[in-house]
């Protein structure tokens, strides 16, 4: 007997439904009007993320190197050298490939480059694991200089994009490729590292990143009939907002994780190393416990354990765990 | 200009402090940092690369970068004699704090562009440094030093063939070719990686093999790069090693650590007088007398 009554009914695909990987590429392009810094190198997938008008607009800024993800990161290294403010795009399934040269031609070298790993998650359903991204967020977690900031509907990708030019480090930007939940108003507050409550409870914190929070939001409109449940946006999963999650953890005592992503390494992972080190609190983590298949986006989320049962269970787990 | 004979006496000081760091720091890539010497030699005092000791960042400097990362002992030696550091500091090499590691990094020592020692990234970032100046409209060159053993790396052939599609005449690549790698003789860990200079031609770049232990060829060589529009590559036939007499043609001495005997031997094949007890004169940067001072 389910304590918390299920959101099944609830339609993620109901209401306005934006790609967050389709809103790149116009928010893009507006922010690189007002700073010529900006450079766009891609790995050929630039269309993938609607930079069709900035390359039209700016084609001196729009290099697209071929299928080449190591020279891409490569050759944006030697752009910020030159002062340029780089951006990184490909999907973020083919960036382990670039890992040795983000860590040294970017990272060694102190360098600002910004890398755009588009399609997260199981975003890109139906070509399956070869290009579903679930192990971006635990590389770019193990790469010291970089932010990681995961978008979670498609007015927040201008915000992200320009709070990520003049931050003082690399960012790696998490953008999806289904057509997902938009629910914040356009160009909201944004600030990385801060993360957003958008509702506040008592009994359990549901601590989300990526479009996850849209469709917790949803969902919660079921779920609080029985359960209190404070929801954050977690949009920075590095560095994490500690003061925010350790003032919620501490008031609600139980946690819930929520992402689209390996169960290891990830937003989860984060949580769970901050809370044991400061306030040790009961922790359910969600996400994908190894490779999908290919199908659906919508459907897949169900079967992988990421879709509305899968949550709802991870709140009753640890909201029994909480109670012994 | 400088004569070829006084960039030759300025390799050989080069060569003479590099052995010296590395016997200090007990380990190290011998091979490497004297095979390619006179490559940087010509680059950093033979008026090829634009540069300023004094000024390290300077805007209209050309760019060097050492994409073969663990020649960085060769680069430091070259570096110093340059004026970019005292060149007594190379004693520090692979010391901790000192900014001479094990393998080049930007920003520990005055001079070095580009952080390296994993292979096969060099080239990426010459690329991206080339393409940005002449989006910038500034006549920059970039010189991408490599290794032979580093063609390997399938990285090294992705920027090959985006160089040409930029048609980026500012770019200058070198493959310094000792012949051997870490665990053997290029030619039978990789044989099919001969020729080199055809495969970047493939690619549209313009290629020239020279012998690159001779310092008026690579002279000649840099100068007709730099002329030429490219990208161009410069094959640069060498001996591992060069000019020490138990190290050339071994692929043992890729790194290796050099006894007091073997140290002795290397002095006496650079033509340098030192103590044959261990004294200053082991020291980098330890000057006798009589060596005069170059212009």
């Amino acid at each position: 007997m389910s304590a918390i009554t299920p959101a099944t009914d609830v339609e993620l695909t109901a209401g306005e439904l934006v790609a967050v990987r389709r809103a790149f590429g116009p928010a893009f392009e507006k922010c690189s009007e007002k700073d010529e810094r900006l450079v766009a190198i891609t790995a050929d997938l630039g269309g993938s993320v609607n930079l069709s008008g900035f390359e039209e607009r700016h084609p001196s800024r729009y290099f697209n190197c071929g299928v080449a993800e190591t020279n891409m990161i490569g050759m944006s290294a030697g752009f910020a050298m030159a002062g340029y403010v780089p951006y990184a795009i490909t999907f973020g399934s083919f960036l382990g490939r670039a890992m040795d040269h983000i860590r040294q031609s970017i990272g060694h070298n102190k360098l600002k480059v910004n890398v755009v790993g588009s399609h997260g998650g199981i975003s890109n359903g139906k070509d399956g694991p070869s290009a579903h991204a679930i192990e971006d967020i635990g590389m770019f977690r193990s790469m010291p200089p970089f932010a990681i900031v995961v978008v979670a509907d498609a007015n927040q990708i201008r915000p992200a994009i320009q709070a990520s030019i003049d931050y003082p480090s690399p960012v790696y930007l998490r953008l999806y490729r289904e057509p997902t939940p938009v629910f914040y108003e356009e160009n909201p507050p944004f600030e990385i590292g801060k993360a957003n409550v958008l509702r506040r409870g008592s009994d359990v914190t549901l601590v989300a990143c990526g479009p996850h929070v849209g469709y917790c939001l949803r969902w919660l409109e079921v779920w609080s009939r029985d359960v209190s449940i404070e929801l954050i946006d977690c949009h920075t999963v590095k560095p994490l907002d500690e003061e925010l999650l350790l003032e919620s953890a501490s008031r609600t005592g139980a946690v819930v994780t929520v992402e689209d992503h390996y169960i290891a390494g990830g937003l989860g992972s984060a949580v769970c190393e901050l809370l044991s080190e400061r306030h040790p609190t009961p922790v359910q983590r969600v996400g994908l416990h190894g490779y999908a298949a290919s199908g659906p986006y919508y459907e897949l989320l169900d079967h992988v354990g990421i879709g509305e049962s899968g949550v709802r269970a991870g709140i009753e787990v640890v909201l029994a765990r909480k109670r012994r | 200009m400088r004569s070829i004979e006084i960039l030759e006496e300025i390799a050989r000081r080069c060569r003479v402090d590099t052995v010296k760091a590395l016997r200090c720091a007990q380990s190290g890539h011998p091979g490497s940092s004297l095979s390619l010497m006179d490559v940087l030699v010509a680059l950093y005092h033979g008026g090829i690369a634009r540069h300023d000791p004094e000024n390290p960042e300077w805007s209209g400097r050309d760019h060097v970068i050492l994409s073969v990362g663990h020649a960085a002992p060769g680069l430091y030696s070259c570096l110093a004699h340059a004026g970019y550091l005292p060149v007594q500091k190379l004693a520090g090499l692979r010391q901790y704090g000192t900014g001479l590691e094990g393998h080049a990094k930007r920003g520990t020592f005055p001079g070095v562009e580009c952080s390296s020692g994993s292979l096969g990234q060099g080239l990426s970032v010459g690329v991206g440094l080339a393409l940005a100046a002449k989006l910038q409209g500034r006549d920059t060159r970039v010189f991408v030093l490599m290794s032979d053993g580093e063609q390997q790396e399938g990285s090294v052939w992705e920027a090959a063939m985006s160089a040409a599609k930029w048609e980026l005449h500012n770019l200058i690549a070198v493959v310094d070719k000792n012949g051997n790698q870490i665990n053997g003789p290029t030619s039978v860990i990789m044989p099919s990686l001969d020729p080199i200079g055809p495969k970047y031609e493939a690619m549209h770049w313009k290629a020239r093999d020279i012998d690159g232990n001779k310092m008026a060829e690579v002279v000649d060589a840099l100068n007709w790069a730099i002329e030429t529009k490219g990208p161009t590559v410069l094959v640069s036939r060498s001996q591992t090693g060069f000019p020490i007499s138990f190290m050339m043609g071994d692929y043992h001495w890729h790194h290796g650590v050099l006894s007091e005997e073997l140290f002795l031997q290397a002095m006496a094949d650079l033509r340098e007088p030192v103590a044959a007890r261990k004294d200053e004169t082991w020291l980098p940067g330890y000057q006798s007398k009589d060596q005069k001072e170059l212009k």
